[in-house]
């Protein structure tokens, strides 16, 4: 049996399960299995896996136990995931129609992702969010929504990477087997249903390599032989948008955005955008979709637009004006700054003292309308290698769905030891996941 | 990578699967070397086409001391993207978002 | 109940040293509908055109979002509006008076009101009515604060003006809500026009009495029956700002011109 450091007995370890009993044994009889580890992170590493922190490249810790998706599950949850997507999708050109579905308007347009411009505008096809990254963890084994991305998800390189580099490593020493998923090729297949032109022109529209998810626009482009563009290649010109590559100026047709504020890295793009010289992957304006505030009443968005919830998010509704007793309700949730990025404005009130917790309370009660509260759930643990023992620690599942389309190429992000926030940014590990 | 595995005593047969290279790591460079040779004689100038060529140089050198071998490949490689960085660093506009409210003066 | 009905104009012209190539802007520059006044007709443009929506925010001042990506180096913002105040009876009471409010007591991003306690509780001392109180305030708040531009800023807070010792029209507000909320009277922020030939935006303090949300301005020293022109109400000047947004250009841009107009159409 493999020694694990547990931080929670409580806590429902899912491999314990019996689908994990072939890989704990594989686990066990695997001499110098954290040599194994570390190799694949320093091989992680030196091929650019890593993430931009501002300062410096982080590299991206990866954690080679697989994790396990049953076939019957991952359908059950594609399902769900479907039908969410088409909601947000209709709610998105409900909204942008006229038809305020719901939410309140001064919701809506206080997000600093909602667009006026993008009013009355029919995007092609009606579609907005064509790539969806979708964030679940597994309460006991069922299945939850903690989040929406459909701005500019990332990670699905991260699955694959892992994937790739645990294969390369550990592929022979397994007797579970897995795969990379296609997700490559339903990105290849979806960017390129998004023009009307047959074998139309492809471009990765990024920051630069200061961005945190640089890694990721490089893999994409490398691996399904897309432009990779800054905004300074772009220019527009009249009736299309063309890019300056090193054979000149090409013209383009799809423009898969890896940056949000289009505004001022390339001006007059929004323009030829709602004039259809150019379509833009996912559209500008669908952050008001994904918005903490907007999550909250997504059970009722998918009723009033006739669609059935697949997969349950947990209770979460906006503070708004405070009372009194909404601070007893929320002493044990977690509130959520509607601004907060990656795990920043993520706070778990049930772990924090006193004194911490006395401060995110205070900070409400001056903007109440800045926060909203969800129900703590204690979600399933996985076992990790870290370091150079195995770890008890909690994990997420990110889920990519291609405009209804499900992908199997999936991300399980581990949060650091003791901690529950498992986004990127909060120095967590990628596990590669295993449809078996 | 190589030498990495040189310097942990590691068993250097192994490490093209490690990379998911499936052949000898030099025939593999020299490959990517030709490859990347037509690409930059497209657009290089006098000085990136200096640097390919002592790149050149380092990939077919003798592979009798893998360290030394490595350690000059790996050089040579990070000098080439160097000079390449300069010829085409983008010209960046200084158009910022800028904050504007009415002042009162009441 | 007096009733007074007025026309109001409010325009901005921006100008920018280089083109901007997206302006973006959330506007209260629309008479308050609701409380003791009545908006008639409301027309809000710009030139150049921009995208343009409209909603009501959380304390119901009407906000217009207007964005404006086509070229340009001048904008005009411009609010055309009739509208109906009426002056309300401010209704005394013995204090402690009990008044409830939900929003209006808190501490908000600019008014720290456990800094005023001990202020406040000095007022409540020698302050028999709820009267006394509003008056022993403003009173206070003018001898302790100057009139003086360009000392603060939009972003000062109570505290910090009230340690300066200057400030303008905003920072008299600020102060006298501080201190209010701290005695225990709902006190909230307001952004608009004085009707006697308003030259910019002004701001004042409603506080909530018996008879509801009563008007007084401490800079000019005026109680009850007022009858400025209400934009917008909030926490404090946060909530309020006429005009607040961002433009992209690679120059500069500044307020060129400022009008604003308030005449009586009855």
């Amino acid at each position: 049996m493999i020694k694990i450091k547990r931080t929670n007995k409580a806590s429902f370890l899912e491999y314990e399960e019996e689908h994990y009993k072939t890989l704990l044994s594989d686990l066990e009889r695997i001499p110098d299995f954290f040599k194994y580890v570390q190799l694949i992170n320093e091989l992680a590493y030196r091929e650019g896996f890593t993430f931009y922190t501002g300062n410096y490249y982080r590299s991206i810790k990866i954690d080679p136990i697989p994790r396990i998706l049953k076939k019957e599950e991952f359908r059950k949850i594609s399902e769900g995931l479907k039908s969410r997507a088409e909601a947000i999708n209709k709610f998105l050109y409900s909204y942008y129609h006229g038809d305020k579905v719901v939410v309140p308007e001064d919701l809506i347009e206080t997000s600093p992702y909602f667009r006026p411009e993008m009013m009355g505008f029919d995007p092609p096809k009606g579609i907005y969010v064509y790539i969806f990254g979708e964030d679940l963890v597994k309460v006991k084994g069922i299945p939850y929504i903690l989040e929406d991305n459909v701005r500019i998800p990332s990670g699905m390189s991260y699955a694959i990477k892992a994937h790739e580099l645990t294969e390369r490593v550990l592929g022979d020493k397994f007797s579970v087997k897995g795969n990379e998923g296609d997700g490559l090729e339903k990105l290849k297949k979806t960017l390129t249903s998004a023009s009307d032109t047959r074998d139309p022109v492809i471009a990765i529209l990024t920051d630069g390599t200061l961005n945190s998810a640089y890694f990721e626009h490089k893999f994409y482009s490398d691996k399904l032989n897309l432009l990779l563009v800054e905004p300074s290649d772009i220019n527009i010109r009249e009736g299309e948008v063309t890019v300056s590559t090193l054979e000149g100026e090409v013209h383009v047709d799809v423009i898969y955005r890896r940056i949000e504020d289009l505004d001022f890295l390339t001006p007059g793009l929004m323009n030829a955008y709602l004039r259809g010289w150019v379509n833009i992957v996912n559209a500008p304006g669908t952050g008001i979709a994904d918005d903490k505030i907007t999550f909250c009443f997504m059970p009722q968005i998918m009723e009033e637009l006739g669609i059935k919830e697949g997969v349950k998010q947990p209770f979460s509704f906006p503070i708004g004006t405070t009372r009194e007793d909404i601070e007893e309700k929320i002493k044990n949730m977690v509130v959520k700054k509607r601004e907060g990025y990656g795990g920043s404005g993520t706070f778990v009130l049930h772990d924090m003292s006193e004194e911490e917790k006395k401060k995110v309370l205070n900070e409400v009660r001056k903007s109440p309308e800045e926060f909203m509260a969800q129900e703590l759930l204690d979600f399933d643990t996985v076992i990790s290698a870290i370091g150079d023992s195995f770890y008890q620690a909690y994990a997420d599942l990110r889920f990519f769905v291609f405009v209804n389309d499900q992908s199997t190429s999936i991300l399980s992000r581990v949060a650091p030891v003791g901690s529950r926030v498992t986004n990127n940014s909060s120095g967590g590990l990628v596990k590669p996941l295993w449809i078996v | 990578m190589s030498l990495l595995a040189i310097d942990k005593g590691g068993d250097i047969s192994s490490i093209p699967s490690y990379l998911g290279i499936n052949e000898d790591v030099q025939k593999y460079l020299i490959n990517n070397f030709e490859i990347l040779r037509e690409d930059v004689r497209a657009f290089g100038n006098e000085k990136v086409m200096n640097a390919l060529s002592s790149l050149e140089g380092a990939i077919y050198s003798s592979t009798s001391d893998l360290r030394e071998y490595f350690s000059v490949v790996l050089k040579s490689t990070l000098y080439l993207g160097e000079v390449i960085e300069d010829q085409l660093k983008p010209v960046i506009t200084t158009t910022l978002p800028r904050k504007q409210e009415e002042i009162k003066t009441q | 109940m007096d009733s007074l009905k007025f026309h109001v104009l409010y325009e901005a012209k921006y100008e920018y040293e280089d083109v901007v190539t997206s302006n973006d802007n959330t506007l209260k520059i629309v008479p308050y509908d609701g409380d003791n006044q009545e908006l008639l007709e409301e027309n809000v443009d710009t030139e150049p055109k921009g995208y343009k929506t409209r909603y009501k925010d959380m304390f119901g001042n009407i906000v217009y979002r207007i964005k404006v990506i086509e070229p340009h180096y001048s904008l005009v913002i411009r609010s055309e509006s009739s509208v109906n105040v009426k002056l309300k009876e401010m209704e005394d009471c013995m204090l402690p008076c009990q008044i409830e409010d939900e929003m209006f007591l808190n501490s908000s991003r600019l008014i720290d009101v456990d800094y005023f306690k001990p202020i406040a509780k000095e007022l409540l001392k020698s302050s028999k009515s709820l009267d006394d109180l509003v008056k022993n305030t403003v009173e206070f708040v003018r001898n302790r604060l100057k009139y003086k531009e360009g000392i603060t800023n939009v972003d000062t807070s109570a505290k910090e003006s009230f340690e300066i010792g200057m400030g303008v029209c905003q920072d008299f507000a600020q102060v006298t809500i501080g201190i209010l909320r701290a005695s225990g009277i709902p006190a909230r922020y307001v952004m608009g026009l004085v009707n006697d030939n308003p030259i910019s935006t002004h701001a004042w303090v409603e506080f909530k009495s018996p008879s509801g949300w009563i008007p007084i301005d401490p800079t000019r020293r005026k109680f009850y029956n007022i009858a400025y022109v209400k934009f917008a109400i909030g926490r404090d000047y946060y909530d309020t700002p006429p005009i607040l947004g961002t433009f992209v250009s690679k120059g500069k841009g500044w307020l060129k011109k400022l009008t604003v107009m308030v005449r009586r159409i009855d």
